[in-house]
């Protein structure tokens, strides 16, 4: 008899069912990953970095410390070292930065693989970008 | 003889998609619980951001802390000016001094925010006016120019980078308030009909200095 072979049909269905519920439950297991509390404080350097640069007198012409960088090459070839020790002082110890103008950058390299604090403010001249990371 | 077969199918496939929800409820109910658990980090980020934004009570311009309002500042005005954060322990340093402080948080959610401190002191600028002009040494966003020219003589104009910010054809005499800006350098020209000397104009302004803080905010719900 080919029926007595067959899957009671009550359980196949129980079967599917289970399939479906298991398949909402774990999306709540896995979850969505929330974001570590590292970046959150990493992104709250970059934008005091930034926000203090950026409304900070220039040393010689300009609107502010950050246009003054990004305004021509040789602005840029003038200030970066005034602009790398102004970013040292700015940041705590135990940071790392790279500020990006268009004109050149400073700092240094950005590893890979790190987590990233990143903010970027428009000047008159360009973006400039700050990314600072765990030394 | 099927028909009989069917119903332990049955009792055991319920049985079997009832576990299974609740088990699923189970997970749902442990990842919702888990995920209110994180308010003291959104509300240590809040807070600290909003004590940092140009419109909070302790600082003069974004990140920048005025040094004679932080030494005022206590607890008492941490909630009169951040309600939302009352139900919960809250503690502010600034470079490891405590600022405010209410309950008593053990454990809970530290955010660092970088600011620079601010100290004003009034400067003041007797230009020699060999040209009539002066350039301001500090960028400002207000000054007090004190104008007292001799007799005979009429100022009837002054500017500011040259945009007029006082005018009196009948001359200008005392103390006046200047609007300028702090995003650039200004020079003060004087127009007179005749020569201005050294103490004939006065300014005044608000030099600042500044000095990198660390704002430390800690909220322990």
């Amino acid at each position: 008899m080919p029926d007595r072979a067959q899957l009671p049909l009550a359980l196949v269905e129980a079967a599917v069912g289970v399939v479906l519920v298991l398949a909402v439950g774990t999306a709540f297991a896995f979850g969505v990953p929330t974001p570590a509390s590292e970046p959150t404080q990493l992104d709250a350097y970059a934008d005091d970095a930034a926000t203090v640069l950026a409304s900070e007198p220039p040393r010689h012409a300009g609107t502010t410390r950050l246009a003054e960088v990004a305004r021509s090459e040789a602005a840029f070839e003038r200030e970066a070292a005034a602009l790398v020790r102004r970013t040292d002082r700015i940041l705590p110890a135990n940071l790392l930065y790279r500020v990006e103008t268009p004109h050149g950058s400073v700092g240094y390299p950005v590893p890979a693989g790190v987590a990233v604090g990143e903010r970027t403010v428009a000047t008159g001249y360009g973006p400039v970008t700050i990314r600072v990371w765990y030394a | 003889m099927r028909g009989q077969v069917n119903l332990p199918a049955l009792a055991v496939a319920l049985l079997v998609v009832t576990t299974t929800a609740g088990l699923a409820f189970a997970l749902a109910d442990d990842a919702f619980a888990s995920a209110t658990r994180d308010t003291d980090a959104a509300s240590a980020t809040m807070l600290s951001e909003r004590l940092v934004s140009e419109r909070s009570p302790l600082t003069s311009r974004a990140n920048v802390v005025n040094r004679s309002v932080v030494a005022d500042f206590d607890a008492d005005a941490l909630t009169r000016s951040f309600p939302v954060s009352t139900d919960a322990a809250v503690r502010i340093r600034l470079d490891d001094q405590p600022v405010a402080e209410r309950g008593d948080p053990t454990g809970g959610t530290t955010v660092e925010r970088v600011v620079l401190l601010e100290r004003q002191e009034p400067a003041t600028l007797e230009p020699t006016l060999a040209t009539n002009r002066v350039t301001l040494p500090r960028r400002t966003e207000a000054a007090t120019l004190r104008l007292d020219p001799p007799n005979g003589t009429t100022v009837s104009t002054v500017r500011a980078n040259g945009r007029i910010v006082l005018h009196d054809p009948g001359g200008l005499d005392g103390a006046y308030g200047l609007d300028l800006s702090r995003y650039a350098t200004i020079t003060l020209s004087f127009d007179a009909d005749g020569p201005l000397r050294e103490g004939d104009a006065t300014v005044t302004y608000r030099a600042s200095e500044t000095t990198k803080a660390l704002l430390e905010v800690t909220v322990d719900a």
